[in-house]
């Protein structure tokens, strides 16, 4: 959980000491003028405890030169039926700092949630999350296939929890694409436990993107070696995660793979800001 | 690289079990600690270890003071300096 000491170390913390030269290598890899999109973080409270203000993900994100962050709630103990009191957090967030939030809404797909889709929709939210191990739901449930239909039809993009925890991933997602070729997806955590075969599924399908956030180097060396960079994009996963250990595993990693320089500067600002420009 | 693969092999322990808040992720990062101690085989990869070192000791005194993301940070990157080694080395 967020302790206190976390909150008064939180950003020194992660750049001094040890992570001072690894800080360093990283910001001498993105050229000054470069704004890095985190393509995943969070704002709210977690049922585990950890939390995150929307000052708090501004004050990292101006101290480590990151310029826009996907920001959405966590798998928040007040979230009830339809999540809307951590939308309303997350979407309070966005009012404070438009400049620096892209806010996605989350549902519970076994709860309804039309009437939530809708009024997010309405508000001006720019895309879904979906976390199929929080909510405990398949990536093929019915009714999470219908939310992604009605997202596509929305024009919304989902990002999909596909990382820690995950058991199944392409298998079940593979018939909602074919059947979606509009829909826009953001495969969180790059479905690190079926990196390969994501990459090979989904290589001919340009609307999904995959997001590197807490994917450990050897994951994102077999990603960066088996699809083109054009199709990946950073993310920090903060409170989970934090900005320079993502950003130091996505760039060695893309290094070690022979990614081009151009190509990394655009996994970590191009790629994702094509959709949010 | 056998050497660096056992101290891949221990950093995932001790990372998996901060993960999951096992009460003996303390004593899993003290394992990382010991299989960092002394010199490699070849002597080739002393600059690594170093640094490995000193992420790691911070990263213990960070999770016993209570820091996860201070902590986690530095394990995750020793982690990755470490793969990354083996996959440029398995690469020639």
């Amino acid at each position: 959980m967020a302790t206190e000491t976390e909150r008064k170390h939180g950003i020194e913390a992660l750049t001094s000491g040890a992570m001072a030269e690894v800080w360093a290598w990283v910001r001498e890899k993105i050229p000054p003028g470069v704004e890095v999109f985190d393509a995943h973080a969070h704002i709210g409270t977690d049922v585990d405890g950890r939390t995150m203000t929307a000052d708090g993900m501004r004050e990292r994100m101006l101290a480590a030169g990151v310029g826009r962050t996907i920001v959405f709630p966590l798998n928040d103990p007040n979230a009830r039926d339809d999540y809307s009191g951590p939308n309303d957090v997350v979407w309070a967030a966005y009012e404070s700092y438009p400049e620096f939030f892209v806010p996605f809404f989350r549902l519970n797909p076994h709860r309804d949630y039309e009437r939530e889709f809708e009024r997010s929709v309405e508000r001006g939210f720019m895309g879904l999350k979906l976390h199929p191990v929080s909510q405990e739901f398949d990536l093929d449930d019915e009714r999470a296939v219908r939310l992604f239909g009605m997202a596509a039809e929305a024009g919304l993009p989902v990002l999909i929890h596909a990382g820690f925890a995950m058991k199944r991933v392409v298998e079940p997602l593979l018939p909602t694409i074919e059947a979606n070729p509009e829909l826009r997806l953001i495969l969180g955590h790059s479905a690190m436990t079926e990196v390969l075969e994501a990459a090979r599924a989904f290589e001919n399908h340009p609307n999904i993107l995959f997001e590197t956030s807490v994917v450990s180097a050897k994951d994102l060396y077999v990603l960066f070696c088996s699809l083109d960079a054009g199709r990946i994009c950073y993310g920090s996963d903060i409170p989970y995660g934090d900005i320079p250990s993502t950003l130091h595993a996505t760039l060695a990693a893309a290094e070690a793979a022979g990614v081009s320089e151009k190509q990394i500067l655009d996994l970590v600002s191009g790629n994702i800001r094509r959709w949010f420009p | 690289m056998g050497h660096l693969l056992r101290i891949t092999g221990y950093l995932e322990i001790a990372i998996i079990c901060m993960w999951i808040h096992n009460p003996r992720a303390l004593a899993t990062i003290g394992m990382v600690e010991a299989s960092l101690r002394g010199e490699g085989p070849d002597g080739k990869d002393e600059d690594l270890l170093k640094r490995l070192r000193a992420l790691v000791e911070e990263a213990r005194d960070y999770y016993a003071g209570d820091d996860f993301p201070a902590a986690m940070a530095r394990m995750r990157v020793a982690q990755d300096l470490v793969d990354l080694r083996i996959v440029a080395i398995g690469r020639g």
